[in-house]
């Protein structure tokens, strides 16, 4: 019976209004150390280099919202998949975005134009294939475009 | 072989041959037909100079910026009959206003105290493509560590 008014007794004292308090604060504590963790992972983040999209990704939530509200809903849903995988890159893409992109920009419209379909193609390939496509690319892409080319897929001279 | 300029697909022949997206037989037979013909070969040579043209960057906001002054323009047009005639000689000179309109947007530099209010009209289409690009840039990358 004592053992019965114990436990009955534990159960009132974790169901008070001080236990139910506590357990508030120890969840905003967890909430507040998340979001410092975040925040601290967003400033060791190396920015991406396209100025447009740093200033979109420093915009308040409203205005983001404004901003993409523009798009068609399906390019807006790829926009937002493509920006979320971006954000996830770890130090090591990030900084070799931060080489090849700027290289990309350098190419002519009409070369940037052919880099982008033959990474699309190269993208569709299997990785063992890869190699064979890019050394046939060698007779059409210059030395830059094939400097990118071989960057991105990982596959060295 | 047709001139480019008298074939319906000319200029997407040309746009695939300078970007050398045609294949091989194609951009040889083009090619050779390039060398022989000088009309092409000025066309080939002026699409050639076009695409080395490096265009500005537009600076944040431009467009914003473009269509208030545009309606800040529209605006100050009167609205009786006589006036609107009066006008239409000066259409020449608005061309021309205009233009200097965007070269001055070229020029702006943004910054100073409504620069935060400029943030918020972020071309979301340069923004799109940069994100294109960025991402594709990054995809093989991806793949490979997986």
């Amino acid at each position: 019976m004592r053992f019965l008014i114990t436990i009955a007794a534990l159960l009132a004292l974790a169901l008070s209004p001080a236990a139910a308090q506590d357990n508030i604060l120890r969840q905003k504590a967890i909430r507040q150390q998340k979001a410092k963790q975040q925040k601290q992972q967003q400033l060791k983040m190396v920015p991406l280099p396209a100025p447009a999209v740093e200033r979109f990704l420093q915009m308040s939530p409203e205005d983001r919202e404004r901003a993409l509200s523009q798009l068609a809903p399906e390019r807006r849903q790829q926009v937002e998949q493509q920006l979320n995988r971006l954000q996830q890159l770890s130090p090591d893409q990030a900084q070799r975005l931060q080489d090849l992109y700027p290289a990309f920009l350098n190419l002519r419209p009409v070369r940037r134009q052919a880099v982008r379909e033959e990474l699309k193609e190269l993208r569709q390939m299997r990785p063992a294939l890869r190699k064979d496509r890019l050394t046939s690319d060698a007779v059409s892409f210059s030395p830059d475009e094939m400097s990118i080319l071989r960057q991105v897929t990982g596959i060295p001279e | 072989m047709t001139c480019l300029s008298e074939n319906e697909q000319g200029a997407e022949l040309l746009t695939g041959y300078l970007s050398k997206a045609l294949d091989a037989a194609r951009m040889a037979e083009l090619g050779r037909h390039i060398q022989e013909c000088a009309d092409c070969r000025g066309l080939a040579s002026v699409w050639q100079r076009l695409d080395e043209f490096a265009v500005p960057e537009v600076s944040l906001g431009f467009d914003a910026r473009l269509y208030a002054r545009i309606a800040r323009e529209e605006a100050r047009i009167p609205s009786s009959s006589w006036r609107r005639w009066l006008w239409r000689p000066v259409a020449p000179l608005a061309a021309a206003a205009a233009v200097v309109a965007l070269v001055l947007g070229f020029l702006h530099v943004p910054g100073g105290p409504d620069s935060a209010k400029q943030a918020s009209n972020v071309e979301i289409e340069q923004v799109a493509q940069a994100v294109d690009d960025l991402d594709l840039l990054t995809s093989l990358a991806d793949t490979r560590e997986r």
